[in-house]
């Protein structure tokens, strides 16, 4: 007999898109947050409002893992369509809940009884759990919409009793939800907590093979996603006008903001199209705000000409972008990492911008406030490079931090400033570091703020000297902030022994992380540069990694390798690069990674 | 480059607000005449210079923002619109003119001129209508007329845009025809949509000298000379006066404005029976006809007073505008951030 693993499971639910499981889901992964577990959720999602399948997936970790796993333990069987593919998926021993008053159920209980015909849905080796959910709905509420959700909370009883979570918890989650909403609402989601724990009482002995022990945190702990991270860090940054368009997966974001804008000196705006948002956002940068707009994918080509023209411009401003699968619809609810070259290029001819590549939960809000500073302080846009799998999981994570670098106005001189200078000229390098001092308009003088050509007066020109200085002047601002100290560094992790590395950003490193653990434990030693940036680039620890280590292995979500061509033009790195890509739309986990290294280097 | 010592200036004349530089236009282009009409506006508005915000787009209509001493914005080619809101929502206190050709509001910018017409944003929006590309050297433009043809003998058979009409039923709240052959009115019309409280549109017919003032042209000067009628006629009076309130009765009316309340005069309102221009259906119904007729009527069509500013929903009455903010003042305090925290847990 083994004994029980503790805290270390994978929940994973088969459901329909849009029967209200979601948010249930939300709150059964929240309690077991509140019971102090490591809990990380992932969506597997059709672009679908409602009918089309869907799965949630829940990973509690004993180690603070945040990617998700490709075994599941306790299997929640809600359709048919996912039944087959969710059952090859669970492990050996793994429990399977279902609705016993489904026609799946009815099937699924034929093959445990040992009857022909349904025997695809069965497996010796796992635990079966029929349970009428749907009837219990039935029975114990009216309405139909009442019906339908209180399914889904009942099933969450059932996994409350068979594996030890808290009530109460989960009870905290509800009034926290619903605290608008009335006792009413919050009564009947108790009432239907109680059913399926007394069902489950009733009928079933716990699995003996799984474990949830309450861990008390001494240090508070945080449960959110990517999209609340970089809403906060936003907010944080001292952003005081944004605009947005509706766009999976980046939504979430400007709805957070939405809320946060009655509270703060914040004006939220949602624009009639993302090129729009964005010239709504350079406008009021221009006019003295701290300004931003986020979107994903098609908004981010929407917007090439603004972008090109902040650059120039010289308008501060941040753009986030929450990274979907592509090209043109592509799928909006598939993660991907295929908007590096676009970020880093779009727009006609060259313009210069930063582009931050935040991988974790906290560096999503890091990155996010400090973008403001880097943008106001450069004159220039940042982009920040989020992905769906960061924007819509929810993650655990330790404490964040107030800021520690006050709020950077850059260099705008004010108007007492401005008057005892006789000689203001806005396009006037001044300190050498291509910044120029700017003024806002009406609290100094006059002059023409253009995507042309002009010279240091910021009069029109076409002379060569005055478009060469422009260009190269824009150019150098980049390395100024590479020497600013206001960019993030990467993150480095380097084991004794280790000859290969792992270079990777974005949602990828979570999955990097784990997957250094597993090829640890095969006694191959990994290192990892967690990649802050890539405009500009960290070159001084990239090339000292890179000159490290024998092999290098550049991990990204996207087909080409972007990044690996990044690097590649770059820096010498000789043949050492090895590409790691995923492209389907599925989530990387440590698996696909550890498997693709080692085979690798035994070749 | 101006420096900000007009700020100690008692008054300024239309010279203030020229500049060392030029937007390079043709000799005679309409759009140079509604330059210097604006320079005078502002003059008799007493603008301060740092106190205006121009924001154009692209075309030759966009370039004129070189000439106009201001705190200047050239854009996109059809993005003026959104840059504008962006600028006016951080900082109400300037007085935002927007700048653009009909090329760049009504076909690459039209979906985001509907988007700002609803808005009632506090600004002037002068669109120069010539009826052609003037920059691109004479195209098609959208509000080409259909028997009128380009420099290349392209004739469009698709009627053309109705800018006024579409004004008028976006939620313009002031809508004004001009013609830069008629400066006086010209003039006028400026300093009402200047001191209107919301958004005012201004197209101006303004002839393209090189590319389509020809005898064919519908948008040629002799064209409009011929085919313009005054109605209705305004001029802003004192605003301390004292307004009768019979619009039916009386020329004078008093408007609440941005700043101050302003009177209009209207001079010949009773050539249309009951006019009256703050009634946006009567304003509609005699655009329709003139628009059906080809007359082209000069003057203010429609104001209306009573709207709240699209700044107000986000500042309700408070004059304490995000572009003023002290650096630190944007970011919350460290318990608002605690308490944001909160739920996270
Ligand atoms: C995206 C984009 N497309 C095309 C152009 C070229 N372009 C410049 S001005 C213009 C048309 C201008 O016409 P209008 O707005 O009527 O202004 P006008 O020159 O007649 O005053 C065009 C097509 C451009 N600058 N940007
Ligand atoms: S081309 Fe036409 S619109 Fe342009 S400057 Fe010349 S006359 Fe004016
Ligand atoms: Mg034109």
């Amino acid at each position: 007999m083994h004994s029980p693993t503790v805290n270390n499971l994978q929940i994973e639910v088969a459901t329909t898109n849009g029967d209200y499981s979601v948010s249930t889901n939300d709150t059964l992964a929240n309690g077991l947050f509140k019971m102090g577990l490591d809990v990380t959720t992932r969506r597997i999602f059709p672009s679908n409002i409602k009918g089309a399948p869907s799965r949630y997936i829940i990973r509690l970790s004993d180690c603070s893992l945040m990617a998700p796993n490709n075994r599941t333990d306790i299997a929640v069987l809600l359709i048919e369509e996912l039944a087959g593919e969710v059952l090859d998926r669970t492990v050996s021993g793994g429990v399977i809940v279902y609705d016993s008053t489904s026609s799946l159920g009815e099937k699924l209980t034929a093959a445990t009884d040992g009857r022909t015909g349904s025997e695809e849905f069965y497996r010796e080796d796992c635990v079966y759990y029929p349970v009428p959910l749907s009837q219990l709905a039935a029975t114990n509420f009216s309405d139909s919409r009442l019906k339908r959700i209180m399914r889904n909370v009942i099933y969450v009883g059932v996994l409350s009793q068979l594996l030890g979570i808290k009530p109460a918890a989960i009870r905290e989650v509800f009034k926290e939800n619903f605290s608008d909403k009335g006792k009413k609402v919050i009564n009947s989601n108790f009432t239907a907590l109680k059913i399926g724990r007394n069902y489950a009482r009733q009928q079933f002995a716990p699995p003996a093979n799984y474990q949830l022990k309450e861990i008390t945190h001494k240090t508070p702990r945080y449960f959110m996603r990517g999209n609340d991270a970089t809403a906060l860090g936003t907010v944080m940054g001292g952003c005081t006008y944004a605009s947005w368009y509706p766009i999976t997966p980046a939504t979430l974001h400007g709805e957070n903001l939405e809320r946060y804008a009655p509270r703060y000196p914040l004006i939220v705006e949602q624009g009639e199209n993302e090129d729009s948002c964005l010239g709504r956002a350079l406008g009021a940068a221009w006019a003295g705000a701290r300004a931003s707009v986020s979107t994903s994918g098609p908004g981010l080509s929407n917007m090439a000409e603004f972008l090109g023209f902040s650059s120039f411009a010289e308008i501060p401003v941040v753009i986030f972008n929450i990274q979907r699968m592509g090209p043109a619809t592509g799928l909006p609810t598939h993660t991907k990492q295929g908007d590096l070259l676009a970020s880093l290029y779009l727009s006609h001819d060259e313009s210069p911008r930063i582009i931050l590549t935040p991988s974790t939960v906290e560096q999503l809000y890091d990155y996010s406030w400090k973008a403001f500073n880097i943008a106001a302080r450069s004159q220039m846009p940042v982009v920040i490079l989020s992905d769906m799998e960061l924007g819509l999981s929810f993650y655990t994570i330790a404490e964040l931090n107030y800021p520690e670098q006050p709020i950077d106005p850059g260099k705008i001189l004010s108007e007492e400033e401005l008057g005892k200078i006789s000689d203001f000229e806005r396009y006037r390098d001044l300190d050498g570091d291509g910044i120029c001092y700017r003024s806002l308009p009406g609290k100094g003088p006059t002059y023409v703020t253009r995507g042309a050509y002009h010279d240091r007066e910021a009069n029109l020109s076409e002379k060569p000297a005055d478009c060469s200085q422009k260009i190269e002047r824009l150019f150098k601002k980049v390395q100024t902030a590479a020497d600013s100290g206001q960019l993030p560094s990467p993150v480095l992790e380097e084991p004794d022994g280790a000859e290969v590395g792992i270079i990777g950003f974005g949602s990828s490193i979570y999955a990097i992380q784990e997957a250094v653990g597993l090829l640890r434990e095969q006694d191959i030693q990994v290192a990892l540069f967690d990649l802050p940036a890539i405009s500009p680039l960290p070159t001084a620890e990239l090339q000292e990694f890179i000159d490290r280590y024998k092999t290098i292995f550049v991990v990204e979500q996207n087909y080409t390798g972007q990044l690996q061509k990044i690097i590649q033009t770059e820096f010498a790195v000789e043949n050492k690069l090895q590409g790691i890509r995923r492209y389907d739309g599925d989530y990387l986990t440590a698996q696909y990674i550890s498997r693709y290294c080692r085979e690798c280097l035994e070749q | 480059m101006s420096s900000s010592d007009q700020t100690v200036k008692k008054s300024y004349t239309a010279d203030d607000y020229s500049t060392e530089n030029t937007a390079n236009l043709c000799p005679g282009c309409g759009h140079l005449l509604i330059v210097r009409a604006l320079r005078q506006a502002l003059a008799e508005l007493q603008i301060p210079p740092e106190k205006i915000n121009l924001i154009a787009g692209i075309g030759c209509s966009g370039k004129t923002v070189a000439e106009i001493n201001s705190n200047g914005l050239h854009t996109l080619h059809g993005c003026a619109a959104p840059v504008a809101m962006g600028a006016q929502l951080a900082n109400p206190e300037q007085e935002n003119i927007l700048i653009s050709g009909d090329g760049d509001s009504w076909a690459i910018g039209s979906g985001k001129m509907i988007a700002l017409l609803r808005t009632n944003l506090d600004l002037l929006y002068i669109c120069e209508n010539n009826g052609t590309y003037g920059l691109t050297r004479g195209q098609l433009s959208p509000t080409t007329k259909m028997d009128s043809p380009t420099r290349c003998g392209t004739v469009s058979d698709i009627p053309p845009v109705d800018g006024i009409g579409i004004a008028l039923v976006s939620g313009a709240t002031y809508v004004a025809r001009g013609f830069s052959g008629r400066q006086k009115l010209l003039i006028e019309q400026i300093k009402a949509g200047i001191l209107h409280r919301g958004l005012a549109y201004l197209e101006v017919f303004s002839p393209c000298r090189t590319f389509n003032d020809h005898e064919e042209s519908h948008h040629s000067y002799r064209y409009c000379q011929r085919h313009a009628t005054d109605f209705p006629r305004i001029s802003v009076v004192d605003v301390e006066a004292d307004y009768p309130t019979d619009r039916q009765l009386d020329p004078e009316f008093k408007f609440e404005g941005k700043k101050t309340n302003f009177g209009l005069k209207f001079d010949n309102l009773n050539e249309i029976p009951g006019y009256d221009p703050t009634d946006r259906n009567l304003a509609l119904k005699t655009w329709e006809d003139y628009w059906t007729e080809q007359v082209i009527p000069l003057g203010l069509l429609y104001i209306d007073d009573s709207a709240r500013a699209h700044h107000q929903r986000f500042y309700g009455e408070s004059d304490s505008y995000i572009a003023d903010l002290r650096p630190e003042e944007t970011r919350p305090s460290q318990s608002d951030f605690s308490t944001i925290l909160e739920q996270f847990k």
